[in-house]
């Protein structure tokens, strides 16, 4: 048997499936986090069922691509969980009645309705269930209130015996039901309800916006540095460093073995930022150098995601976009992708056109420093004062907006106007948010920690085979000449391939003054995306459009990798 | 007199009587609830011709302004919809008359995205 979860974009869907299955699945609080379907299963009176919750749409009668794919799974499944939000009956049961048309049997769980009951909207459930005909559960699948009596009900869920009354159509029979079994209290906008506007208004919008990401970027800052230099560096000098003397030891502190666990050693000790071996730096770079801040980050953002201030930034945001050739909701991809590109790339399927999806592919790959290579930047070049930092990320952002421009000018296609549902503001409940967090974390250390192995792994297999010493005669033109960095550095060039972070990392031992280290990193960021990145981007892109993403970056590169040298050494600004 | 969404006042509320735009257009807004015989009143706009959000049944949408400014509304005088409006014909609503090219021209600018990006069905009357 499969049952669907259907209904509207931001009711719940993925609320529901994760307590349904137990499997979690993200759900924040803007439509379209689900795009394309995900399945899951689940026991059902001994019998193991599968669930799948399908993309959030307001009509069997598409009109994007998440609708289509509504439409398509609805006529593979056996029982329809139709999620609608409780406070917003009304819209939710357009598409209900048109699912009540398929003569699927279907069951109605009327979600958020802690939320519908705390602005005094009044449901007769028992009305409802026998005016449609299905069986009619109230829900609150955040909490998990009323899932137990879902699943129980699923087993009486039954085609609808709603009859529309001929010449009337469907929204005139939805206000017919509407009428019969809610009550709304009559109330103009509240305290509440206009504090929460303000954060849309024109002037105190966008001031708000930038107190925000301030914050969120003070918050990220600080705490992760505290928790790596007061936390897991403190750990790891307390726990592994003898750990890592001992085996040091017993290689006899030289040789290949030696130099590959362990690495070189500074002054004759273990510098776990420095010494590039496996059970060394391999393990210092992600657990104590990236993690703390990809666990601020992931908090900060899991946190506006879920109170639900992305869309209006979006909003706020959307006349920029504009210019970008993109709209408002292209915010939460680039979001997403300050975290991890890999993430904002998939997330880049919500947008609607190709123009759309290619120019933010192209902006994340080009101009979004990653979490883990910002954690790197900061460790680097944070010790030469913060105008250093200002510099990169100043750089960054006008590239962001100046590229976004000229690939809007030269991208044919259109760019839809935004049409988004702006959902009230929730109180972030502390369960999902934590286990929304614990999520991306697993996913950063299942897929960071093997990759930023085999990248140390490969600095090592490439220094001893002297392939390096070979690449960097060749390449000196370029990168001494251009770049005005070192030889050498062209490995972090090359490993940056596979992982930026190690990349960033390569750069420390080399002992660069502030300006090459300001190019390299803006370098780094540019040039290439992580191979992550790069596998994900194809798939999003396909080949052509990737290939086309590719030219456009390096050429980005020479220009500002360039440029920025020239200017930094020119002006004398260090 | 009617006017379009964007010439709402803030906090002003209306009653969507009609749409100046194409099937596509009309079709998604419907969708979302946004239809003739509505009541919505405006929460706010942002400079540049950013969207314009609206209020309906005390949920907020952030409409595009060039999609906006083809949302015809009947401004409500005593704060309330008048009601007697609630069922204008819908398919109707979806107007095809001679303020489509003037209104077209003037939005240029943004009007050649607003059928959400999909031309085939935008001005085939």
């Amino acid at each position: 048997m499969r049952v669907l979860l259907m209904g509207n974009p931001n009711v719940g869907k993925s609320a529901v499936f994760s307590r349904l299955t137990g499997t979690h699945v993200l759900a924040s609080n803007y439509p379209g986090t689900t795009v394309e379907y995900v399945r899951g299963s689940m026991k059902l009176a001994d019998q193991t069922v599968e669930v799948v919750d399908v993309p959030g749409a307001y009509s069997m009668e598409p009109s994007n691509r998440a609708e289509e794919v509504a439409v398509r799974m609805l006529a593979g499944g056996d029982v329809i969980i139709n999620v609608i939000d409780a406070a917003n009956l009304e819209r939710n049961l357009y598409l209900s009645l048109q699912l009540l048309q398929s003569g699927k049997p279907i069951i109605l769980a009327l979600n958020m309705w802690d939320e519908a009951l705390e602005q005094g909207i009044a449901t007769d459930t028992a009305a409802l269930e026998k005016l449609l005909g299905v069986p009619v559960v109230t829900t609150c699948a955040l909490t998990g209130d009323g899932l137990p009596l879902l699943k129980n009900r699923i087993a009486e869920a039954r085609p609808g015996h709603l009859a529309i009354p001929p010449g009337q159509d469907l929204w005139q029979t939805i206000s017919t039901v509407v009428g019969k079994t809610q009550k709304k209290p009559e109330k103009g906008p509240d305290f509440r309800q206009r504090l929460a506007d303000l954060t849309i208004q024109p002037i105190a919008g966008p001031v708000i916006a930038l107190l925000v990401l301030l914050l969120s970027f003070a918050f990220v800052a600080l705490l992760g540095d505290w928790l790596h230099e007061e936390v897991m560096a403190e750990l790891f000098e307390w726990l592994w460093m003898p750990v890592a003397v001992h085996i040091s030891g017993a290689l006899g502190q030289s040789g290949f073995m030696h130099d590959l666990l362990i690495g070189g050693l500074v002054d004759g000790t273990i510098d776990f930022e420095q010494s590039f071996g496996l059970i060394t730096t391999g393990l210092y770079i992600p657990l104590a150098l990236v993690m703390p801040f990809i666990f601020c980050f992931y908090l900060a953002l899991s946190l506006l995601e879920d109170i639900g201030y992305l869309p209006r930034l979006g909003v706020l945001v959307d006349t920029m976009m504009h210019r970008m050739g993109l709209h408002g909701l292209s915010i939460v991809p680039m979001m997403l992708g300050i975290g991890c590109n890999v993430p904002g790339a998939m997330a880049g399927r919500v947008l609607e056109t190709r123009k759309q999806r290619l120019i933010t592919a192209t902006l994340l790959a080009i101009a979004v420093p990653c979490m883990a290579q910002q954690a790197m930047v900061v460790g680097l070049l944070g010790r030469a004062g913060i105008a250093g930092l200002a510099i990169v990320y100043g750089t960054l952002f006008i590239l962001w907006v100046l590229l976004g421009m000229i690939l809007n000018f030269f991208f044919r296609g259109d760019t839809p106007e935004m049409l988004i549902e702006i959902p009230p503001y929730r109180r972030p409940y502390w369960k999902s948010l934590s286990k929304k967090v614990y999520m991306r974390m697993s996913g950063f250390t299942r897929s960071a920690l093997p990759y930023v192995l085999l990248g140390v792994f490969l600095v090592n297999m490439l220094y001893s085979l002297g392939i390096i010493a070979i690449m960097s005669r060749i390449f000196e033109p370029v990168i001494s000449g251009l770049f005005g960095l070192p030889g050498e550095a062209v490995g972090a060039l090359v490993i940056g391939f596979l992982r930026k972070d190690v990349a960033v990392g390569m750069l420390a031992p080399l002992g660069l003054d502030p300006v090459q280290l300001i190019v390299a990193s803006v370098v780094l960021v540019i040039y290439f995306p992580c191979a992550a990145t790069f596998v994900v981007m194809f798939k999003e892109l396909g080949l052509r459009d990737m290939f086309t993403a590719l030219m456009i970056m390096i050429v980005v590169v020479v220009v500002v990798g360039g440029g920025l040298n020239v200017l930094l050494r020119t002006t004398g600004l260090f | 007199m009617p006017k379009s969404l964007i010439d709402l006042k803030k906090e002003e509320k209306g009653v969507i009587i009609s749409f100046n735009g194409g099937k596509e257009m009309s079709k998604r807004l419907m969708d979302m609830g946004i239809r003739t015989g509505k009541t919505i009143s405006r929460v706010s706009s942002q400079i540049l011709r950013g969207p314009v959000i609206l209020s309906i049944d005390g949920r907020q949408t952030a409409v595009g302004w060039g999609m906006a400014s083809r949302v015809m509304v009947e401004p409500a005088r005593n704060g309330r919809g008048s009601g007697n409006s609630e069922y204008v014909d819908l398919k109707s609503g979806v107007s095809r008359d001679s303020t489509e090219s003037r209104e077209s021209f003037e939005l240029r600018e943004s009007g050649d995205s607003t059928d959400s990006g999909n031309s085939r069905d935008s001005d085939d009357s």
